[in-house]
């Protein structure tokens, strides 16, 4: 019988789904029609080169340009002038045999069509129908079905939802997060999931495990006993090895309920003293998830108990427990513990150790590598099979009994999942949905649950919807802002008290709405934000994309990428509630590091794993986002430095002005030639970018990345640049430069000056993108004149950041659509 | 008409005169306290124990063995012929034909003379005695060593003998009286690049002689003679040749000095007994490879437990009994356990080749 509803609630969530994916928004646009006046500079070079042969004489290949329409929101139209731009830029156009346009006069007519085309494809992003449907992330999904039902989602894990795609960083943008029929099942799927954990039908199943030495290790047993050390024996647990003593390798562990898990663990961890901390981590290889990960250190004697707890899905997954420290390879017997060996203490296991292992202490038994003496590990769950309130829960059981009480519950439950009340026909579809299951036969605790499921998959709870046929523009309702608001600072559903405000048509009113956004920035969620808006502005998700080359870059490994990304999201942080300057983005003389980072970065005197706010001196030479680990790391390759890369980066993500793309038929760089001496990559662009129509681009973006040459790819400071090519010592670098409107600088540190001097300039952009984040969609020219107001406003108090989000939320824009 | 009781009472006067030629040897009547070894120290001067007799047992893999040492006449009768287990110390060595050697290069049955040192914990009942084996050689390389030959006075076929008059090459003049060894047909003459027969022994040859049944019934049998220069370097080349060979498959041995863990460097001093020759093969910057050892030198396995190295410093240092006075600074890739002051460790030269050794060899089943 399982099955068989298994399918009807199936079929009953795909229908709802194909019904709401009718409802997206068709391809018509709201700025289509719109057309921009050819430049003057435009018009005199297409009648000089263009039109002769794409004119109205002649149409080589197909194509007329003085009839070609100049509506950049038109994707054909657009298609047209890329392709001109493209030529153009190659020079593949005009023809050899004609005669050619100087580099200067080539240059401003692709920068022209760049920019329109950027304009045009915001408009295109930014269309918005009457009824506007933005389809929430995965993470803000994964938020709200944990405020609504107080379950854990994990959408990362493989059955979990599909990740999202972005444009420029951006997660969150409504016309690029569709839902493709393919992904409907999953959301299915999903829903269902977490309404079975959240309301179980029979008691959940649990586990409890402890693993002593005898089960993490193994080993003779009644060797121990014999010995009289069965109660002392400890798992030494060797720099890169698994508690089991070898390879990274993972147990099996069958997880027989769907929920919370709590983890402990007892040990010990070595530290050397001129070393690292060793590092715990626990991780679900199947599930590509990290389940815990903490460095620490304790004196031997004196072990702690780790205790974390993770939501986990029903099932058999691999976890690792891994010592996840440096140390020498774990491939040679070597360099991993043996089982034949009892460890007790480092003093008396050093007398058993073989002497052909790599030294683990030294004489005195001060460790000489990070590792660990791990005495169990215990996991037991699931601890809250539900998290679901006991007023919910009894709210769920009355409504079983009978048809008005089921729905009040709907209409309630539904409500909440729409963040708006319901309508009565919505709640008449689910309560009719739940009597069909009823004369099916089903149990009412299952009809129920198939009412719920229905709205956990409709349109309205899935996508934050705006508008209406009666009201396409203008304001947002309450419930619309209360929405608005939740998901731009909470990135989930809005409370009680936003929907109470929403309620009685309060929250608009803006010492309210004020009153309600530093409430909201207060609250521990807003920390969502601290963390989505950075990831996405910066395009984080990149950092580590290009795994450092292992040979090249030893030290890296996953605790310093993830360190780098905590320290650019801390510092976020840290500028948000403090309401500091913008400026502080791009020039400050502190940082949010922990131990690992002031390792990389060769700052002494940190501690801990935790982030900490350090004050920097100019020989650290860090300070603000453009010299931090992760910034500079997502701008390199892997291999080395890529510093047109870092300029393009910054004139992308700092001032918001993309650089027209590269033409295709770039060649690449050569390697130094045998015999000649070593080149820095600096020297290697200057003979690449001899092309004059090269060089008028690379001029304004490359004095931009060359400035951080003395970063290498992972974001290491250094003097000169390693070249295996070429003869001789290895080249000085040289950061000097020059800015586009001719100011020089000697180095990052002085350029990080200019840039913050430019103040406005980087406000500007800045607003932009924030209010881009906020109104999940691209800003327009419409948005120019209510960008430019937000901007001023701040002028005065210097732009802080919390200022700029609060005045963004209390702006036309933040309530209009 | 020599009589066979004149035959014995010469015989017997001239191994007690051949006996005295080893310093300090049991029976000398020196009642000092025997000089005792330090752990993890050369001695400062050799101050070992002369004991000479025959190998009668060995075990190449642990560097033990059985003499049965040469009768005295300040024994007990009682007292003859019982073996000695000896030890060889880490910088313990053997030297056989005059040459560096392993005790599986000596024949069971050849003469030894060797140095020992006192074993506070050896002996009958633990009491003590001279087991610590710090040098053993051969009759060819014991003269050898001692710039001594036999010169050969008359030979007897028919009576099976040799007379014999010891020579000291340095001064130029005999040390003793004459001795007679046995020779037998067994006995090998070795002349030019081979084998001779024992009638190419003729008078005033200078001689080298291996023996056997020392003491047991007369001075001793002859094993092996070499009577000219051509014979005797062919043995010492060869020897040296299986010597080079046998250090090369499983490094030269050594102790360390001094271990600095935080700049992951080892000072380790090799021991003596080997062709100096090899030294050569040792270069600063060059890559060597490092085997943590037993007392015994044995290693555990040598193709994945070797700590590959960079050979940083080169120094002589004193010459000590039992050093080579070659001294060597490296830093192991990784530092491995047994890297601790006065451990014993193997080196190899980088350029040596590299291949397991025989199961029964590694201390690694």
């Amino acid at each position: 019988m399982f099955p068989q509803v298994l399918f009807r609630k199936k079929q009953l969530g795909i229908a709802l789904l194909a019904a709401c994916l009718g409802l997206l928004p068709s391809s018509s646009l709201y700025a289509a029609g719109k057309t921009v006046k050819l430049d003057k500079s435009v018009v005199p070079f297409l009648s000089e080169h263009c039109l002769r042969c794409h004119g109205e004489k002649k149409q080589k290949g197909n194509l007329r340009l003085d009839t070609l329409q100049q509506d950049f929101s038109n994707p054909l139209t657009a298609a047209h002038w890329a392709d001109v731009m493209e030529r153009i830029s190659s020079k593949e156009m005009p023809p050899e045999e004609e005669p050619h346009p100087s580099a200067a006069q080539a240059s401003k007519v692709i920068e022209w069509i760049a920019v329109q085309l950027k304009d045009g494809e915001r408009a295109r992003m930014s269309a918005r129908e009457r009824v506007t449907f933005q389809k929430l992330s995965r993470e803000e999904y994964a938020n709200t079905i944990r405020d609504l039902l107080g379950v854990h989602f994990d959408p990362a894990d493989p059955t979990g939802l599909p990740e999202d795609p972005n444009w420029h960083g951006f997660e969150r943008i409504g016309s690029v997060l569709s839902l493709s029929p393919a992904h409907v099942e999953k959301y299915f799927a999903a829903a269902e999931a977490a309404l079975n954990e959240a309301l179980p039908e029979a008691p959940p199943k649990k586990i409890s495990i402890h693993w002593g030495w005898k089960d993490l290790r193994g080993g003779d047993e009644k060797k121990a006993k014999e010995l009289g050390i069965a109660d002392k024996v400890r798992v030494e647990v060797w720099p890169g090895s698994s508690f089991q003593g070898g390879e990274p390798s993972p147990r099996t562990i069958q997880f027989p309920t769907t929920g919370d898990y709590r983890l402990r663990i007892k040990l010990s961890a070595m530290k050397p003293p001129r070393g690292r901390e060793p590092r715990v981590t626990v991780y679900a290889m199947d599930l590509d998830r990290l389940l815990f990960a903490r460095s620490l250190s304790t004196p031997e004697d004196q072990p702690t108990i780790l205790e974390t707890e993770f939501h986990i899905s029903a099932g058999s997954h691999q976890v690792r427990f891994l010592c996840e420290s440096p140390g020498p390879s774990i491939l040679p017997r070597a360099g991993r513990g043996d089982q034949r060996r009892l460890f007790t203490t480092i003093k008396e296991s050093a007398i058993g150790r073989h002497p052909w292992q790599y030294k683990l202490t030294d004489e005195e038994g001060i460790p000489l590598m990070p590792f660990l003496i791990v005495d169990f590990v215990e996991l037991e769950g699931p601890i809250a099979p539900s998290s679901i309130t006991e007023q919910q829960q009894n709210t769920i059981t009355s409504a079983t009994q009978d048809v008005a009480q089921a729905t009040a519950a709907l209409k309630q439950f539904a409500g909440k999942a729409f963040r708006r009340p319901a309508k009565s026909n919505e709640v008449n579809r689910l309560v009719k949905i739940m009597s069909d299951e009823l004369e099916s036969g089903e149990k009412p605790e299952s009809a129920l649950k198939a009412a719920m499921l229905a709205t956990l998959c409709s349109k309205d709870f899935i996508y934050l919807v705006e508008g209406s046929k009666d009201r396409p523009v203008g304001r947002v309702t309450d419930w619309e802002l209360a929405s608005r608001l939740s998901y731009f600072l909470w990135s989930t559903m809005p409370d009680e008290r936003l929907l109470g405000l929403a309620q009685s048509n309060q929250l608009h009113q803006s010492a309210i709405l004020r009153s309600e956004v530093e409430r909201m920035l207060q609250d521990a969620k807003s920390v969502r934000f601290a963390t989505a808006f950075p990831r996405q502005w910066l395009q984080l998700r990149s950092v580590g994309m290009f795994p450092p080359d292992k040979k090249i870059y030893p030290e890296y490994d996953a605790h310093l990428e993830q360190s780098m990304i905590a320290e650019t999201i801390e510092y976020f942080h840290e500028m948000l509630t403090k309401n500091l300057r913008l400026r502080e983005f791009l020039d400050a003389d502190w940082t949010m590091i922990n131990a690992r980072l002031a390792e990389h970065y060769g700052i002494e005197g940190v501690s801990g794993d935790g982030l900490q706010k350090v004050v920097l001196k100019n020989e650290d030479h860090r300070g603000g986002l453009l010299t931090q680990g992760s910034i500079l790391s997502l701008t390199s390759d892997g291999q080395r430095q890529r510093p047109v890369h870092r300029g393009k980066w910054v004139l992308e993500t700092i001032f918001n002005k993309p650089p027209p793309p590269p033409p295709a038929n770039v060649k690449p760089i050569q390697p130094t030639p045998v015999g000649q001496p070593k080149a820095t990559l600096r020297m290697k662009l200057e003979a690449h970018k001899s092309d004059e129509s090269c060089a008028s681009c690379h001029r304004k973006i490359d004095p931009l990345g060359l400035a951080f040459d003395n970063y290498d790819a992972i974001g290491h400071w250094r003097t000169e640049e390693k070249v295996k090519d070429g003869e001789g010592a290895n080249p000085k670098l040289d950061a000097s430069g020059e800015l586009a409107d001719g100011r020089k600088f000697a180095d990052g540190s002085e350029l990080k000056r200019l840039l913050a001097d430019d103040e406005d300039k980087f406000a500007a952009a800045f607003v932009e993108k924030l209010a881009t984040y906020a109104l999940r969609r691209t800003m327009t020219i419409d948005d120019r004149r209510a960008l430019t107001a937000l901007v001023s406003q701040n002028k005065r108090t210097g732009y802080r950041l919390s200022d700029i989000v609060k005045g963004l939320v209390l702006s036309d824009m933040f309530q209009n659509r | 008409m020599v009589t066979p009781s004149f035959w014995r009472a010469a015989v017997w006067t001239s191994f007690l005169v051949v006996c005295c030629f080893t310093k300090g040897a049991e029976g000398t009547g020196d009642k000092s306290p025997p000089y005792l070894l330090q752990p993890g120290q050369f001695p400062t001067q050799d101050l070992s124990h002369a004991i000479s007799g025959e190998l009668i047992q060995l075990d190449h893999l642990n560097r033990t063995g059985q003499l049965r040492p040469d009768r005295r006449n300040d024994q007990r009768t009682d007292d003859y012929d019982r073996p000695l287990l000896f030890t060889l110390l880490p910088y313990g060595s053997m030297r056989y034909h005059g040459a560096p050697a392993e005790l599986r290069d000596i024949p069971l049955g050849t003469h030894l003379h060797g140095k020992f040192y006192w074993d506070p914990k050896s002996g009958k009942d633990g009491k003590g005695a001279f087991t610590q084996a710090f040098l053993l050689e051969d009759d060819f390389s014991f003269d050898e060593s001692s710039k001594c030959e036999w010169r050969l006075d008359d030979v007897k076929l028919d009576r099976n003998t040799i007379s014999v008059t010891r020579l000291s090459k340095a001064e130029n003049k005999t040390e003793a009286r004459p001795v007679i060894y046995k020779i037998t047909p067994a006995t090998r003459v070795w002349k030019g690049q081979g084998f001779g027969t024992l009638k190419d022994l003729a008078t005033n040859q200078s001689l080298l002689i291996n023996l056997t049944l020392c003491t047991l019934k007369g001075p001793g049998n002859a094993t092996d003679i070499w009577i000219d220069d051509e014979s005797k370097q062919i043995a010492a080349e060869h020897q040296i040749a299986v010597h080079r060979v046998h250090q090369k498959e499983r490094g030269l041995a050594g102790w360390i000095d001094a271990v600095d863990n935080e700049k992951g460097l080892v000072t380790a001093t090799l021991f003596a007994g080997f062709d100096p020759s090899l030294k050569d093969d040792f270069k600063i910057k060059g890559r060597v490879n490092a085997l943590v050892s037993e007392t015994s030198l044995r290693s555990y396995d040598q193709i994945n437990d070797r700590a590959p190295s960079e050979l940083v410093a080169i120094s002589p240092v004193p010459v000590l009994p039992g050093s080579s006075g070659f001294q060597l600074i490296f830093k192991p890739d990784n530092l491995l356990e047994g890297f601790r002051p006065h451990n014993i460790i193997r080196v190899m030269s980088g350029t040596w080749p590299l291949d397991d050794l025989p199961w029964e060899e590694r201390l690694w089943k």
